[in-house]
């Protein structure tokens, strides 16, 4: 009973610390919203990809931006299957190619496209099209629309992200790692979502609006797996953090003051896990709620299910930072060690989702050895969750896996943890 | 008096090296005990097996009776530790940290909201405990750190050098709750430092210990009382075959003994401009003279060693108080 009461206090004091942490604050809660809102409002715009149209247009483009937003536009357009797109370096040369009715139309990226959206202000691209080929011109009008969409939306996460930190004072008490750390995952998901603008190309929506029908479960079915990916990805960040503060009451000496008190050992790191796991339900609880509400992401209907898979997740991944703890020399050790396995693991996983598919549906062994990885077997489970209306007796099997990974984080943790 | 605290052959080893060489000593409940060495004598080692923080290689201690191989929970129960380092969370306020510790040592309600009160008063923080630790000076974090080891009330209280990096005021003050917590609540206190000064005011009695082991335990007044009618040391040019014999026979001395020599710096160091500059390598022997009565003792010495020719380089009379104790039994100064 006293135990009890020990761990809780220990966790009581874990949470008051966090609360100070304005940096990790922004971090572990803050991005995640902002990250999901963009994350998710991306992706119901894209479909799943499907099969090729038939119909092919010739467009003229023009870059004369300098900027990574104007070639990311020449690279979203040749890579769509239905245009034929040919570059010429005027605009004259072009237009010429539209007047001789040789192509549909004529895209000009203006010089300072990527300085204006960098900047903020609003900007546009110039579509000469050929008024005897009407059809053509709706169908580049709707590409291009969504072109620039995407490229504009893409900048207004980095300038949005930005200005909320910067405006917002939350980074101001960060330490420079943190910094690093917030850098790190911002980097990664701009990656991943580079990664989804080149994998579902804006041509996906005009093939739908063309076919007049969309597949509204293989959409859902592609968010769910986002989701569940992001969710995932965001769990397992608390494994540099936790450990990261277990080195620091090792270097402060505060570790030394709690063993020399009368509780058990069990009771000082059962606390301080059960305050770090708090933090990925919280994200995970977040995440949920934003996604539900803003874009649709399903919930299932299997609460209970949502319940214990987070808190085994945030315990697996607690557990895993208590062994990085028990393991490293110094607080830079830990971070960077945190954030290596949180990118490195959170890949394997995939948690950060590249595919269209978790690791756990693919074909071959791919799918078995992905259930090494601790992300694949909660993505998998929080997939069965949300999009297949699992229940909690249908996911026990990736429960059991994760549980027994996190027994074995925690047996080897406590054989080499150092007090003192 | 009862024991509170019986040290027992204590030994600490790292491998080959040994950190703590076979402690003994015991602690009168009610007593302050001084524990005085210089960096790395091996004092923190000590406390920290004593207070359950590290085992003991071997050996073992009894605090109120109980082993602490045995019933370290019982001792640390008895046991408050003030560590040497700023064991506080920065961020947190004083009373936060307070309430967190005393929550450890399974106090809650009233209880601990009174001894919190009771602490930050006798540490004399209550106005400010609302702020952030990492705000405070030097000296309030470490009033903050000893209260923290007060809440639950030790009857016996390891203070490892709670005046490290403290202003004159907040060290006064320290000194102050030391004596109080000593004499008005009856707490036993073991007290660590490697400054003289304080453990001359504070203590009862003194260990005083060098690489791992006590090389004197006694109170202060015999401590000194070492240094018999006083202790000189007579730098000279030259030591001639029998002269330490007869220094030893002259009027007012009881014997005179040559000094270890320093062993020469290594050769990097030698060849360093600001290191010899700073410090230039003495050569010239010093010869330690023990004194049944010191003035005496001086008078003679200097007037033999000009009757043979020998001239002086050094003459230091040492002041009677520990920092002489402990040059006079390591040849050592306490502080480099
Ligand atoms: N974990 C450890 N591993 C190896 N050696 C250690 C360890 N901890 C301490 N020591 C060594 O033990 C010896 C005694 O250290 P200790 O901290 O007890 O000294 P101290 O008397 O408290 O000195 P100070 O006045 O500097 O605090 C030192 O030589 C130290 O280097
Ligand atoms: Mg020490």
């Amino acid at each position: 009973m006293n135990n009890i009461r020990y761990t809780l206090a220990m966790a009581w004091k874990e949470i008051q610390i966090f609360i100070r942490d304005r940096g990790a604050m922004a971090m572990l809660l803050l991005f995640p919203i902002l990250l999901s809102s963009v994350q998710g409002g991306g992706n119901l715009m894209a479909n799943q990809p499907g099969e090729t149209p038939s119909i092919l247009l010739h467009v003229g483009l023009v870059n004369e931006d300098p900027g990574s937003f104007g070639s990311e536009i020449a690279k979203v357009l040749q890579s769509i299957d239905v245009l034929a797109v040919e570059t010429f370096a005027h605009g004259e040369e072009a237009e010429e190619k539209v007047a001789k009715g040789e192509a549909a139309a004529a895209i000009l990226i203006p010089a300072d496209f990527t300085e204006k959206i960098n900047a903020y202000t609003s900007v546009s691209i110039e579509v000469i099209v050929d008024p005897a080929q009407p059809q053509g011109v709706s169908i580049i009008r709707g590409i291009m629309n969504k072109v620039v969409d995407e490229v504009t939306i893409w900048g207004e996460v980095q300038y949005g992200i930005r200005t909320v930190l910067d405006n917002s004072g939350l980074l101001d008490g960060a330490t420079p790692q943190q910094m690093a750390a917030i850098g790190a995952q911002n980097l990664g998901v701009i990656m991943t979502r580079l990664n989804e603008m080149r994998r579902n190309p804006a041509i996906e929506v005009i093939s739908e609006d063309m076919k007049g029908e969309v597949a509204t479960g293989g959409i859902m079915a592609y968010v769910s797996y986002v989701y569940a990916a992001y969710i995932v990805l965001f769990i397992f960040f608390v494994v540099g953090i936790c450990a990261e503060s277990i080195q620091d009451e090792r270097e402060v000496g505060t570790l030394r003051r709690l063993v020399a008190a009368p509780i058990p050992r069990g009771a000082v790191i059962g606390g301080k896990m059960l305050g770090f796991m708090l933090i990925p339900c919280l994200q995970a609880i977040i995440l949920f709620t934003v996604g539900n509400l803003a874009f649709g992401v399903p919930l299932g209907q299997s609460p209970a299910g949502l319940i214990v898979l987070t808190i085994v997740a945030a315990g697996v991944s607690t557990s895993l930072g208590l062994l990085l703890a028990a393991l490293v020399k110094s607080k830079k050790q830990a971070n960077d060690m945190g954030l290596l396995l949180s990118f490195g693991l959170g890949f394997l996983g995939g948690a950060i989702p590249i595919g269209q598919l978790q690791m756990t549906r693919m074909e071959g062994p791919i799918s078995i050895i992905s259930r090494v990885v601790p992300h694949a077997n909660a993505i998998e489970a929080y997939y069965k969750l949300i999009a297949e209306n699992a229940s909690l007796v249908d996911i026990l099997p990736e429960i059991g896996i994760l549980v027994g990974m996190m027994l074995i984080f925690l047996i080897i943790a406590a054989r080499r943890f150092r007090f003192d | 008096m009862p024991a509170i605290l019986e040290v027992d052959q204590l030994v600490k080893k790292y491998g080959d090296f040994e950190a703590v060489k076979g402690i003994s000593f015991n602690v009168d409940e009610g007593e302050v005990f001084g524990l005085l060495g210089p960096n790395g004598a091996g004092k923190t080692q000590t406390i920290s097996m004593l207070t359950g923080v590290i085992p003991p290689t071997s050996g073992t201690a009894r605090i109120a009776g109980h082993d602490i191989r045995t019933e370290m929970n019982e001792a640390k129960k008895i046991n408050g530790l003030v560590p040497q380092d700023l064991a506080l969370y920065p961020t947190l306020s004083a009373r936060a940290n307070l309430n967190f510790f005393g929550r450890i040592y399974g106090l809650g309600g009233k209880d601990l909201k009174e001894r919190v009160e009771d602490v930050l008063r006798i540490v004399a923080l209550t106005e400010r405990a609302d702020e952030a630790v990492e705000k405070y000076s030097g000296g309030m974090k470490r009033r903050v750190n000893i209260a923290a080891g007060l809440l639950h009330h030790p009857r016996l209280l390891f203070l490892d050098e709670p005046t490290v990096g403290v202003d004159p005021q907040s060290r006064n003050h320290i000194f102050e709750s030391v004596m109080r917590l000593n004499r008005e609540r009856g707490m036993s206190i073991v007290y660590t430092s490697h400054y003289m000064e304080e453990v001359e005011l504070l203590c009862n009695r003194v260990a005083i210990i060098d690489e791992g082991k006590i090389i004197a335990l006694d109170t202060i007044k015999n401590l000194i009382a070492l240094l018999g009618g006083g202790v000189i040391h007579v730098g000279l040019e030259r030591v001639d075959d029998g002269l330490l014999e007869r220094l030893s026979a002259l009027p007012g001395v009881e014997e005179a003994v040559l000094m270890p020599q320093p062993a020469p710096p290594p050769l990097a160091e030698q060849e360093d401009p600001e290191v010899k500059e700073r410090e230039p390598v003495t050569t010239t022997p010093i010869i330690k003279v023990v004194a049944v009565n010191s003035q005496q003792a001086i008078v003679n010495v200097i007037g033999f060693l000009n009757e043979q020719d020998i001239t002086l380089t050094s003459l230091e009379i040492l002041e009677p108080n520990l920092e002489s104790v402990f040059l006079h039994l390591t040849g050592k100064k306490l502080r480099e």
